[in-house]
């Protein structure tokens, strides 16, 4: 099968990730198409078609997320081609994603010719040589016009690289408590993050979501502090190697996922266990 | 006089279903029939979002009319109902009764039908993904079948000088500040303001005996169906620590979990 993996310049992690699952699909070495910029996926259209109908391309793989989908989902729209996204696992002729909200996976059968986004965290990157890229460069699209770009208020991937993590949920009460958790987080060497209510909400920024619409993370410490467990918020914190759980109610289904429990008011709790590390000298 | 006609989804509140609803399904749908049917977060802000543009054009002297369309709603009564109350002239329901889980080409198809036939509009609104697919994929289709142009990641729109400014969201959480021309789609994604307002009575007294005009949709087979659903839950014997206060909670966890974790 011959394989095209299309990044964004200077993201090499997402090139590793896409590179472990060509190498999954197809036992060529795939080509490295990497477009010089993600602000207008439109620009990149007529480029990649025209290379994907002059090289053959039969499965085009682009990294899940927003400038990935963007772009993929509007080329497959101009071959025709049948697209899968954000997919989590890969074999020669199969393929699977979150179904219902994480509850479910759903597999698919792989057609001859197709586009798909991959879900970077979901591939441990690829060792080895990454095949040669080919720089492509995006037509002008007059019709709109990029005045500026503001970069991110902090490290992107900070949350998804982190070792450990305090995950907040509504029943944190974040907007009245942050600065507890933030300590709280900062005494065990921690990210902050939480469920989509704390982002939708507006107490903590979009960048720290964790879950199937934000990060999936594979801490080696997950404290989830006032979250219900829901399963979209759950296959975000599920592969931590420690997860501990603090809710109020006792048949939270979180309590279902973690390694310890917890039940207790979560500000309460995190107050306490800020008082403690403090006396341990941690921090 | 600007058209402004937002897309939305009624769905199921999947995360109310008892676990052994996702049991054994094999390509088939959970028992759905005692949980909430509510809007997909992403389309709550697309609807909320077409009605601010609709403001912000109303107060430059434009006359705007606003149209509310969605597919296959099910039971919704109690979400389309208040929709004439807070602006939206025209609610339309299409309605196939076909199984278009995991089928956006077809739901694009089906809506862009409806948008040609009433069109032309100056701005299309569509949440970013809804479940249970939440592949992402509808509002591209839907732009390429209706040759507009799409900015993605919405987060904040205003109208300019007769095109629009937009903010979106990027990968890794900046933002990029863009002009653009109308007629455009907007991917209404992680948006400022997310939640649907909600009408007054007095908007809902204006409004009483509406009823959303339904069209029959005959819907084809869907692109891609999958092969399987699997459950794949993780399920941990979680150890409860106990203690009498936070304190005594707090000491326990700590000696039994954290310290080690933390060393």
């Amino acid at each position: 099968m011959k394989t095209v993996l299309v990044t964004f310049a200077a993201r090499p992690e997402e090139a590793r990730a896409l590179l472990a699952a060509a190498r999954a699909l197809a036992d060529e070495p795939p080509l490295w198409w990497e477009l010089t910029d993600d602000s207008c996926a439109e620009g990149y259209l007529a480029p990649l078609a025209g290379r994907a109908q002059a090289q053959g391309a039969e499965a085009l793989l682009f990294p899940a997320g927003k400038a990935g989908l963007s772009a993929a989902a509007q080329l497959a729209a101009r071959l025709g081609l049948p697209i899968l996204t954000e997919l989590t696992a890969l074999t020669k002729d199969r393929a699977a994603r979150a179904a219902y909200n994480a509850n479910l996976t759903a597999w698919f059968a792989l057609p001859a010719r197709f586009v798909a986004t991959v879900t970077v965290s979901a591939f441990a990157p690829a060792g080895g040589e990454l095949p040669a890229a080919e720089a492509v460069g995006p037509q002008a699209e007059p019709w709109n016009e990029l005045v500026e770009r503001l970069p991110p208020a902090e490290d992107p991937l900070a949350l998804a690289g982190a070792e450990r993590v305090v995950a907040c949920g509504k029943g944190a009460a974040l907007k009245k408590n942050l600065p507890v958790y933030a300590e709280l987080a900062q005494l065990l060497g921690a990210e902050l993050g939480g469920t989509r209510p704390t982002a939708i909400d507006g107490d903590l920024p979009h960048s720290r979501l964790i879950g199937i619409s934000g990060t999936l993370l594979h801490p080696k410490l997950c404290l989830a502090l006032g979250a219900s467990g829901a399963q979209a918020f759950a296959a975000g914190v599920q592969k931590s190697k420690l997860l501990i759980g603090v809710n109020n109610d006792p048949t939270a289904p979180l309590f279902r996922l973690c390694h310890a429990g917890v039940v207790a008011d979560a500000a309460e709790f995190a107050r306490a266990l800020c008082d403690l590390l403090r006396e341990q000298g941690n921090g | 006089m600007k058209r402004i006609l937002a897309c939305f989804k009624v769905t199921d509140d999947f995360d109310s279903l008892m676990p052994a609803e996702w049991e054994n399904l094999g390509t088939g749908a959970p028992d759905t029939s005692y949980v909430k049917r509510l809007l997909g977060c992403f389309d709550e802000a697309a609807l909320e979002n077409a009605l601010l543009f609709g403001d912000a054009l109303r107060a430059l002297g434009e006359e705007v009319e606003l149209t509310a369309l969605t597919l296959d709603p099910g039971y919704s009564d109690h979400i389309v109902k208040n929709l004439p109350a807070i602006g939206f002239a025209r609610v339309v329901c299409l309605e196939s009764g076909a199984d278009l889980r995991f089928a956006p080409e077809e739901t694009a198809r089906l809506l862009s039908e409806f948008i040609k036939e009433n069109g032309p509009y100056d701005a299309v609104f569509a949440g970013q993904q809804a479940p249970p697919y939440n592949s992402g994929l509808v509002p591209y289709f839907l732009a390429a079948r209706l040759g507009l142009h799409c900015l993605a990641n919405v987060r904040v729109l205003a109208p300019e000088g007769g095109g629009v400014t937009v903010l979106q969201e990027a990968d890794g959480g900046g933002t990029l500040r863009r002009r653009a021309e109308l007629p455009l789609l907007f991917v209404v994604g992680n948006a400022e303001r997310s939640y649907l307002r909600v009408p007054t009575l007095r908007e809902k007294l204006a409004t009483k005996g509406f009823a959303p005009e339904r069209r029959a949709a005959e819907a084809g087979a869907p692109a891609l169906a999958p092969c399987a659903l699997e459950r794949e839950s993780v399920e941990r014997s979680c150890e409860m620590i106990e203690g009498g206060t936070a304190e005594e909670q707090a000491r326990a966890l700590y000696d039994a979990y954290l310290k080690e974790a933390l060393s």
